[in-house]
């Protein structure tokens, strides 16, 4: 085993060991000298009325004060210079989804940057200037005033949020809007419609049912054929007068309505990684036993690999075999416009070359793969096939109707690889494979949304609560936003510390030196996530985001973390000689 | 059981490195009784403020102890009886004078009608009605301290604890605080303030210490601290030199000296007031503080106690009992030093600037206002204001 470490190792190691120790003897330090502090005072009663006071005065601060409402005023310009400015594959669908990435991600950035100012700047400031002589020396236990400033600071937030997420919908809307309009207009003045057909037309786009097709088998032409009562044909002929933006935009926006603006649940298959991993020890003894372990690899390594290899075979179709996978989902809103849809990335063992069927005198394209999907409700005779051939090696995305999934929620995928090169098909069961099917409304995603990045910035306020309770506001204002920037950057940091699995060369890193930097980088990773669940990403895909994350987020984050910080900051409070001075 | 109680109450305060570097306090023996209004009195940084700062949690002793309404100054128990006005008024510059109060209220956890109450009466005694909408950031230094002592008496505490509760005052708001005070003590409250203007304390305490380089160096009620038991001060109208010439020799023949014969001039602050209450009686308008009369009445009185001024009065008695020179009722006040003295008319200048500009924005504005709604004369003010001279 190559148990070399490198000189940059070695270098942070001590660095992170020397801040460790001079953190721990200061501690030590300040625990012992028992110079006073705080009595009593860890009552609730009456807690509510105190906490309230003190955050109703922090929330007039930030209000009145111009820190925040310098900070609110950049959101309330923000948001409508996105709705003009953004314009994303220039179809309806990416310009709604680039607005709502922008005008959210922005405005949750500008919160998260005013919480850690606000938060750091509160308190620290409040005993700068003495105001807190006139807190303190009131009944308010010091918890109730810490409480109470993360309160206000986050009433402060939550304002500015209930601001960004109306506006935000109200943008989405009138893109919308703006696109009928403008359909309207055209159907009238270029497609020779009368007022009343071209509403007509309009608002068939909002009946639209069914899985999408092509050309004139598409959705859409039989909605709107329903609703005007003219023929295929003629409206075919009268969309082809439209320009081509407009027509591509009736298919995105159809998308648009059905895939974005909704909140789809998306199902996985479950794997089983307690048997993975016993499935792995017991092959590890087997190969020890007949003495076939590889010599140059640690016991881990092994491990890792045997995991890796039973992991691929549970999601591998073999040749001329079929592999059948049960999803469990919540359950659907089974609205008749709404879609299922299987996504998927088929990866296949080696290159797939061209093949021409002699019998049926068919070339099966080149990454093209003959297999098939059988997708259903294992309880019903609801099953759809979807033919081959499907393209490999690229997302594929494919509409279904929502009967697929029965009324519980559960899915039965079976795919036959029929291909007759010969060739396994694998599909990376963690990523891309799944299943999403409406179970909510927008406005719900979008109001989850908004609570998810709330999630990161209530942690925030907790640690700048905390550093402010024994730091100036600019020391604390710094290392808050470091420690932002470096948490939403920490896939960079693995990466750079060349520890991600994409990334690192076992031949080159091994040994002490990996395990080191898997160390840090995991031990940062855990130390500086403030829980960005990444909520933005997900709505502008229309996946749900359902209260089980909010409550995972809420409790690993706000709760146990944020509190934490919290309570080591009421502890160094208590303790805290306010009208200290150092001479 | 005494209000607060010091035993050799010690700060010393450090450096960066923790190494001693100024001792605030230095064994400092105190107790302050039941009702009594009691003063820190001392030059700068003798450690008043220090020691006030310990009294109340905001500073933790090095050694000894202090014990304020029987429990550690830290308690947060014991602060729901105290009110305390710090040095400056440190006071949240983006609320009114209406939500200071109802904030500090809150804090205390009295219910909604009675901070709305008691945000009402004090505002109107401390005489911020007309300016109590305005932020507080944008208030005198004066008027910031009114309403500092607005917020220190919310709560209806038994122990006031006000840190130089008159810097920044004109005198006649310092008249003011100091009748506020008084008729605190009246009400059985127990008051502990610091000052370095001697005259602030003389006229309102009953006990006081004066501290220096952190010590006590001399504690006691005041008026046996000021009495100068080695001389005699006899004051009579207009006598001529051969009267004055008879008394010498009476003096001589009785075996003491007649140290000296002048005419007595009056105060600077009594010649202060006359000429305000002048102005006043003239009915010229001001926008900044008023005067007000009576005390807010949801402040508690204790009737149990004695009342500050038969303290007093019992104090002055026991002067007279164990006097051994006959005493004469002292007209004039015992001579400031001339460091107070100093101060004084610091303070005398200040206001008169600032009562100068008063007038010239008063001026301003009484050209819109009508006629009626100028400044009614108040007689209990002038009544108020002429005091001293009378007494």
């Amino acid at each position: 085993m190559d148990n070399t470490i490198n000189t940059f190792s070695v270098v942070m190691i001590s660095l992170g060991a020397l801040i460790g120790l001079v953190v721990i003897i200061v501690a030590i330090r300040g625990v012992l000298i028992d110079k006073g502090g705080e009595v009593g005072g860890w009552t609730l009663r009456g807690a509510n009325q105190t906490i309230f006071a003190v955050a109703r005065s922090t929330l007039a601060e930030g209000i009145r004060a111009k820190v925040a409402s310098g900070f609110a005023l950049v959101i309330v310009i923000s948001v409508p210079v996105f709705y003009f400015m953004a314009k994303g594959d220039a179809t309806i669908k990416g310009r709604v989804q680039m607005f709502m990435a922008y005008s959210l991600g922005f405005s949750s950035f500008v919160l998260a940057l005013l919480t850690i100012l606000f938060s750091c700047r509160s308190l620290s400031r409040e005993i700068e200037s003495r105001q807190i002589f006139g807190l303190v020396t009131k009944p308010v236990p010091r918890w109730q005033i810490l409480a109470g400033k993360w309160c206000g600071i986050m009433a402060l937030n939550v304002l500015l949020m209930a601001i960004v997420g109306i506006s935000t919908y109200i943008g989405t809307r009138q893109i919308v809007g703006n696109f009928k309009g403008v359909l309207r207009h055209q159907l009238e003045t270029d497609g020779g419609l009368t007022a009343d057909q071209a509403s007509r037309v309009v608002a068939a786009l909002g009946e639209v049912r069914g899985p999408g097709a092509k050309g004139m088998q598409s959705p859409i032409i039989t909605a709107m054929q329903e609703s005007t009562g003219m023929t295929r044909q003629e409206i075919g002929d009268i969309l082809l007068k439209l320009p081509e933006s407009t027509r591509v935009d009736l298919r995105r926006g159809d998308e648009l309505r059905r895939q974005v603006l909704v909140a789809r649940a998306s199902v996985k298959p479950e794997i089983d990684y307690k048997a993975i991993a016993e499935l792995a020890e017991k092959r590890y003894k087997e190969l020890d036993k007949e003495g076939r372990l590889p010599k140059d690899l640690g016991r881990e390594r092994i491990m890792e690999a045997l995991q890796t290899e039973i992991f691929g075979r549970m999601s591998m179709v073999l040749p001329f075999q079929d592999l059948t996978w049960i999803m469990k989902g919540p359950k659907p809103d089974k609205r008749d416009d709404a879609l299922m849809s299987l996504r998927f990335k088929i990866d296949c063992e080696s290159a797939l070359p061209p093949l021409r069927f002699r019998e049926i005198g068919m070339l099966l394209e080149e990454n093209k793969v003959w297999c098939a999907w059988l997708i259903g409700d294992p309880k019903s005779a609801t099953v759809v096939a979807i033919p081959p051939p499907l393209q490999a090696e690229s997302v594929q995305e494919i509409e279904l109707p929502i009967d697929c999934v029965s009324p519980d929620g559960t899915i039965q995928i079976s795919m036959r690889n029929e291909d007759p090169r010969n060739v396994a098909l694998g599909f990376d069961i963690t990523k891309n494979l799944e299943v999403m099917y409406l179970v909510g409304s927008f406005e719900s995603n979008l109001f989850h949304a908004c609570l998810a990045l709330l999630i990161p910035i209530a942690c925030l306020a907790s640690f700048g609560v905390f550093a402010s309770t024994f730091l100036t506001f600019p020391v604390a204002a710094l290392i808050l936003v470091c420690l932002y920037v470096i948490s939403s950057s920490m896939g960079f940091v693995a990466e750079s510390l060349a520890v991600t699995t994409e990334y690192y060369d076992p031949t080159e890193i091994q040994g002490m030196d990996l395990r080191i930097r898997q160390t840090m980088v995991s031990t940062m990773g855990w130390a500086l996530a403030i829980g960005d669940i990444n909520p933005v990403g997900d709505l502008i895909e229309g996946r749900a985001i359902g209260w089980p994350r909010l409550f995972d987020g809420f409790w690993r984050f706000v709760l146990i973390k944020g509190g934490a910080a919290m309570f080591i900051g009421v502890l160094i409070f208590r303790r805290r000689e306010l009208a200290a001075v150092i001479v | 059981m005494n209000v607060v109680e010091c035993v050799a109450l010690t700060k010393v305060f450090q450096d960066f490195w923790g190494r001693d570097k100024v001792r605030a306090v230095d064994n400092l023996d105190m107790e302050v009784r039941p009702g009594e209004i009691f003063g820190l009195l001392g030059p700068n940084g003798s450690g008043k403020s220090t020691t006030i700062k310990m009294l109340l949690g905001l500073l933790y002793p090095t050694s000894g102890a202090a014990r304020v309404l029987g429990k550690v100054p830290t308690d947060t128990t014991v602060k729901a009886q105290i009110g305390f006005l710090p040095e400056e008024s440190y006071l949240y510059r983006y609320l009114n004078a209406y939500e200071t109060l109802d904030y500090y209220g809150r804090l205390f956890k009295l219910d909604r009608y009675e901070r709305k109450r008691r945000t009402e009466q004090l505002i109107e005694k401390v005489g911020l009605k007309k300016a109590a909408k305005r932020p507080v950031g944008t208030y005198s230094k004066g008027m910031a301290r009114r309403i500092g002592l607005a917020q220190a008496l919310v709560n209806d505490p038994d122990l006031l604890i006000l840190d130089e509760p008159t810097s920044g005052l004109d005198p006649a708001g310092t008249l003011k605080v100091k009748n506020v005070i008084k008729e605190l003590g009246e009400r059985g409250k127990t008051v502990i303030l610091s000052s370095h203007l001697l005259a602030d304390v003389e006229d309102v305490c009953d006990r006081v210490v004066i501290m220096y380089g952190g010590r006590q160096q001399a504690v006691g009620p005041v008026e046996s601290l000021l009495k100068r038991q080695d001389t005699t001060q006899i004051l009579a109208k207009h006598l001529n030199e051969a009267t004055i010439e008879q008394i010498r020799s009476l003096v001589a023949k009785s075996g003491s000296e007649l140290l000296r014969v002048d005419h007595p001039t009056d105060r600077l602050e009594d010649l202060f007031f006359r000429v305000i209450a002048d102005a006043q009686r003239q009915q010229i308008a001001t926008a900044g503080a008023e005067e007000t009369e009576g005390m807010p009445e949801f402040l508690s009185a204790k009737p149990e106690r004695r009342k500050g001024a038969d303290l007093v009065e019992s104090l002055v008695d026991a002067g007279r009992e164990s006097g051994e020179t006959p005493v004469m009722t002292p007209v004039e006040p015992v001579t400031p030093l001339p460091t107070a003295r100093a101060d004084v008319l610091d303070e005398l200048a200040k206001g008169d600037r600032s009562s100068e500009a008063a007038r010239r924005k008063s001026a301003a504005s009484e050209a819109k206002k009508e006629p009626k709604e100028e400044a009614k004369p108040n007689s209990d003010v002038l009544d108020r204001l002429m005091g001293p001279d009378n007494k």
